[in-house]
């Protein structure tokens, strides 16, 4: 079931885009060792496609035609928001009406992100207007699906939190919060995305 | 001010474990010998330079003539041991660091004779990822010719400390 979910946000789906979040790149590609060719201005040397003996066995779903590329900045920049209002949520007390409105936006911004895309979710887009026009071209890019399913965790703490504030479970809101917000800070500061860190313990438990 | 101290805690909390978690991502790891008699090889501290002051201090076989680390069957992905060394990278779909990791390996590959990477798609192999209690992607895997698990590193290593590795490997 959850796989069924999980499956929505492969790469392999994307087959009828090539746009991206915060910007175009185009990388169709037949397989992995192309989409890393396509890496821009970032180890030259190695890029060429057809890497020898590499790669063989990505024959599952990580094998795709067309790879969306994001701008990774773009995302640092939306968890960075996302820290922003977590933050001013819990200081404003979860017991508050401007809390709950804080967090059913901020609960909107990461189920668009995951459901549709990253060129959906609203903080993308204001970093696609606003920032990116002052920044110039990436260094570098990088894949759609760890940041997409990190939108993913972050909505399902927010609709956590929510429902507890709905019930008056405050201490279950501050935990599921806590937890969100530790994961966005760890994206906006470090660019680590905690959520794809647990994906394959996940998986290792979840399957048979 | 419940909620004050939460935030002040998360974000301390968090930095602490962002600090660790950067510096110890991707570093190299001897694999611990299976046999116990491997004990003592403070030699091999050099091979690998700094990269690894490893923590417990009570880490380090690869004894040349005496490892008694595990051996991997890279047949079971469809690939022959490269004459040198092996680089078995396990990616997963969602892993920011496994492409450029991807980059690295591929181009030691490339300009080391002898030196193969394997990519391994870690969900199509479960069975294998519990077996080497790989936790999280990208999980690299150096293997000498063969076969024996000789390093291993938990996120995306340096390309440095992957040559050194692969020339103590040999």
């Amino acid at each position: 079931m959850v796989g069924l979910v999980l499956r929505g946000f492969r790469p392999s789906d994307s087959s009828h885009a090539v746009v991206n979040a915060y910007e175009r790149v185009d990388c169709m590609s037949e397989d992995v060792e192309t989409a890393a060719g396509a890496q821009p201005a970032d180890q030259a040397g190695g890029s060429e496609s057809g890497a020898g003996v590499t790669a063989q066995d990505m024959r599952s779903g990580a094998t795709q035609s067309v790879r969306i590329m994001v701008d990774p900045r773009g995302q640092r920049f939306s968890a960075a928001i996302s820290v922003v209002v977590m933050a001013v949520a819990l200081i404003v007390g979860l017991t508050q009406d401007l809390a709950a409105i804080l967090l059913t936006i901020q609960g909107f911004a990461f189920g668009i992100g995951a459901m549709f895309g990253l060129r959906f979710q609203p903080y993308g887009w204001l970093y696609r207007v606003a920032i990116r026009p002052r920044l110039g071209a990436p260094k570098e890019y990088e894949d759609e699906p760890p940041p997409r399913f990190a939108q993913l965790v972050g909505f399902v703490f927010i609709l956590i939190a929510v429902a507890a504030m709905a019930f008056e479970v405050t201490a279950v809101a501050y935990v599921a919060v806590a937890f969100a917000l530790a994961a966005a800070f760890l994206n906006a500061a470090f660019g680590v995305c905690l959520g794809c860190q647990v994906y394959l313990t996940f998986r290792r438990i979840t399957s048979r | 001010m419940t909620g004050l101290i939460v935030v002040v805690v998360v974000l301390a909390l968090a930095t602490v474990f962002g600090l660790w978690f950067r510096r110890r991502d991707g570093r190299l790891q001897d694999v611990p010998a299976s046999d116990s008699r491997a004990a003592n090889a403070p030699a091999d501290r050099a091979l690998a330079g700094e990269a690894q002051p490893s923590e417990g201090g009570n880490v380090q076989p690869a004894d040349p003539t005496h490892h008694g680390g595990e051996v991997l069957d890279v047949t079971q992905f469809g690939s022959e041991l490269g004459d040198r060394a092996t680089l078995v990278q396990f990616s997963s779909a969602f892993c920011q660091p496994c492409r450029a990791t991807k980059v690295i390996l591929t181009d030691i590959a490339q300009t080391v004779p002898g030196v193969v990477h394997i990519e391994v798609d870690a969900e199509n192999h479960l069975t294998s990822v519990r077996e080497l209690g790989v936790r999280r992607t990208p999980t690299v895997l150096i293997l000498d010719s063969a076969g024996v698990i000789r390093k291993r590193a938990v996120g995306q290593p340096r390309k440095a400390d992957v040559v050194a590795a692969v020339a103590a490997a040999v």
